[in-house]
């Protein structure tokens, strides 16, 4: 489990640590909460029948303060038909009918002292296979986690964070956050990243995992926040889960950093980690043997005075640096700049420049590419008698280059644009505009440079003393290259609407065109999409929903081969319990 | 042939799911009670409307409000990913985006949302059509102006 001997340092060392630093309170952790947990509420004590008659209570509609448990949900149930016509393979759906059917559960229960008990579970059957490959009943998703303010045990799906190098990933296992006191607190994760998938070539990939927060300074005034952590993850494939064949891969990677956050009341903050991976790609291949390893390094001060923000981060990280579950990237040296000054209610500037480049000491680049990227933007209340008008100009110029003898990736990239939104006789309204152009020094047959211009507009009507609403955005997009003398229009326009027909039954409809006139020959097509869709509310409460939604999208292109037709119906009921 | 019928049985275990779910439904709004909405459900539509604005947004693509749709705080480099849509967007013209919310995780001030995707896009240069599926997931973070993304894992929806 803990394969490597840092792991195992770092997890005893974790565990003496909790054991000695909880263990006034070491049974109160378990059974009775703890001494930080005292000031919070306890719950009251139950009978099993008032158990019993709450949880299945569903009819007072009591709310979960006046009751010890309660059980809540949604069932869907969908139905659909598809007509596709024309070229097929142009299209996801299949002919004839597809089902669908949901069930969302949750379960929350009052426990003893100030722990409570939530579940949650969803199932899915559906023959759809854009939904589900497989057609027998699936468990999308399952939670059960006992918690009180300050500790909690999870078992099921779970989204978990040790620190951005070491782990933030979906997993599927048992997690356990401890805070034993305010000075300190501990996080657990036994897991797995994925199941064994023949069909995707993996095996089971297990996570073991571990963190320890030290809070200081807790009562200064002058320091709102002072953190060291400490935290090791390991990704180890699991090579029994599936029969060995020598196409899968049998990967390790072990993740230990530090990092901290410091911040002042006032004026200034920074955040750090320092990390270092060990990764070996397949552990059964006899040729890569070599686990190879790197370090990365992230420091981010930030200063506020007044009413201006500078913020720098820097990042440092080896080619050989590998996260499986944490986010980096390798073979990159990064310094990104950031201010923000708000001038008065008005006016607010935003300036950024980012400089980084690659290919450092061990790098498998052939070169380095250097990246030089500063954008600019303002947001601007022109009259200050009408806060409804708003603009935001911005431009942001990037330069990429090479230090090749072609410089073959040197190119530059400006965009400026603005937007304008207001308010007029109660129809919202906005417009944008925008530049760009991309040059590539080498080669120009790559170079673009695109005008577009947006406009939406959307009100509300008051029609038979019922609500309608619509909102219209037509946009079009120019783009002009070297290749050829002709322009490419792509012309965009959505339009949708809501009305109310009755009470408890709403219409949505919509429809969008992409018209596409492109300057090469023989390639122009156009997109049609409609929809009309009604929502009904059954019950006095509303309780379940039944949609009839009916979906028509036609392609057509110069070359007729290409065109299709979809119609699509479908008829939903959703019902909450 | 076994297959044929096994299709018969699963489709009248559909529309039995559909009745069933009819009934129950009116058995309960009978009883004239205040149901709380599955907090479960609610975070799959939450998670289901930020993925379609944010995707809405992607095909308008002013840069400037795509940019603000992304967490400062983005992993690994916020600069990056805006460029890389950006250049994503030169080379193709997004059609449509249909998904399925598999998965979506709530934990402190973030929402992890595991999706399975289809989508067309079309060449700017010969206007052919290009199916691609994948699946990922999308992490938001919920900051003061709203929820904002702060990670993208697996086959972005935003990268062609």
């Amino acid at each position: 489990m803990w394969t490597h001997p840092l792991l195992r340092i770092f997890f005893f060392v974790s565990c003496f640590l909790f054991v000695y630093l909880s263990t006034p309170q070491a049974a109160e952790v378990y059974y009775f909460g703890n001494a930080s947990s005292q000031s919070s509420e306890f719950n009251q004590k139950y009978s099993l029948k008032e158990r019993l008659t709450d949880i299945f209570d569903f009819k007072t509609g009591r709310q979960m303060a006046e009751r010890s448990g309660q059980i809540s949900g949604s069932i869907l149930t969908q139905i659909d038909y598809a007509q596709v016509s024309g070229n097929r393979s142009k299209s996801f759906l299949n002919n004839g009918w597809d089902y669908l059917s949901e069930i969302n559960l949750n379960l929350q229960e009052k426990l003893w002292r100030n722990y409570n008990l939530e579940g949650q579970l969803m199932l899915r059957k559906t023959d759809n296979p854009r939904i589900e490959p497989r057609r027998d009943v699936r468990v999308k998703e399952y939670v059960l986690k006992i918690m009180n303010p300050d500790n909690l045990f999870l078992y099921g799906d779970f989204y978990t964070e040790l620190s951005p190098f070491t782990l933030s990933n979906s997993l599927e296992g048992l997690t356990a956050e401890i805070q034993p006191n305010e000075s300190l607190a501990m996080k657990y994760i036994v897991a797995r990243k994925n199941a064994a998938d023949e069909a995707a070539g993996q095996y089971q990939r297990n996570v073991y995992g571990a963190k320890m927060d030290t809070f200081l300074f807790t009562h200064s005034p002058a320091i709102s926040k002072a953190r060291l952590g400490v935290q090791a993850i390991t990704f180890q494939d699991d090579s029994s889960t599936l029969a060995r064949t020598s196409s899968l891969e049998d990967l390790k990677n072990s993740v230990f950093s530090f990092d901290g956050e410091f911040s002042f009341t006032r004026g200034f903050s920074v955040n750090y980690e320092f990390a270092r991976s060990f990764y070996l790609e397949d552990e059964d291949d006899a040729d890569l043997k070599d686990q190879s390893s790197g370090n990365s390094f992230h420091v981010a001060p930030q200063v506020q005075w007044r009413d201006t923000m500078i913020r720098h981060v820097y990042n440092y990280t080896q080619p050989d640096f590998h996260t499986e579950g944490g986010s980096a990237s390798p073979d990159k040296i990064q310094h990104l700049t950031t201010l923000d000054h708000r001038f008065n209610r008005q006016a607010a500037l935003s300036l950024m420049h980012n400089y980084y480049w690659d290919h450092l000491a061990g790098s498998s680049l052939t070169k380095r590419t250097i990246y030089d990227e500063k954008t600019v933007s303002l947001n601007l209340v022109p009259i200050a008698a009408r806060e409804s008008l708003r603009t935001r100009w911005y431009t942001s110029f990037n330069i990429r280059n090479s230090d090749d003898q072609a410089n073959s990736a040197e190119s530059e990239t400006l965009t400026l644009g603005f937007a304008l939104n207001d308010q007029w006789r109660e129809t919202d309204i906005g417009f944008s505009y925008e530049y760009r152009a991309f040059n590539h020094e080498a080669d120009d047959s790559q170079n673009d440079y695109f005008n577009r211009f947006g406009i939406t507009l959307s009100r509300e009507y008051d029609v038979f003393a019922r609500r309608l609403y619509l909102s219209m955005a037509p946009s079009v997009d120019i783009r002009r290259t070297k290749r050829d003398e002709n322009k490419d229009v792509n012309v965009n326009m959505s339009f949708s609407g809501q009305y109310d027909l009755m009470d408890g039954l709403l219409s949505r409809f919509g429809h969008n065109l992409v018209d596409s006139d492109n300057a090469r020959p023989d390639s122009d097509y156009m997109n049609n999409r409609s929809y009309v869709e009604f929502n009904w509310a059954v019950g006095k409460e509303k309780d379940m929903h039944l949609v009839l939604r009916g979906d028509v999208n036609r392609y057509m292109h110069e070359d007729g081969t290409l065109n299709y037709k979809e119609i699509q119906t479908v008829l939903k009921c959703i019902l909450n319990f | 042939m076994h297959s044929e019928l096994l299709m018969k049985y699963f489709k009248f275990f559909n529309f039995f799911i559909l009745l069933a779910t009819l009934l129950l439904a009116g058995c309960i709004s009978s009883t004239n009670s205040r149901h709380p909405v599955s907090s479960m459900h609610s975070t799959r539509k939450l998670a289901q409307d930020l993925i379609e604005q944010d995707w809405h947004v992607f095909v308008r693509f002013p840069w400037s409000r795509f940019r603000e749709r992304i967490s400062r705080d983005f992993q690994p480099d916020k600069n990056v990913f805006v460029n890389n849509a950006q250049d994503a967007l030169a080379s193709a013209v997004p059609v449509s985006l249909s998904f399925t919310v598999d998965k979506a995780l709530t934990n402190d001030e973030k929402l992890a949302v595991t999706i399975t995707w289809q989508r067309k896009i079309a060449d700017r240069n010969t206007g052919d059509l290009t199916l691609d599926e994948g699946k990922c997931t999308i992490v938001y973070l919920k900051e003061a102006m709203g929820w904002r993304i702060y990670q993208v894992q697996g086959s972005s929806i935003f990268a062609f």
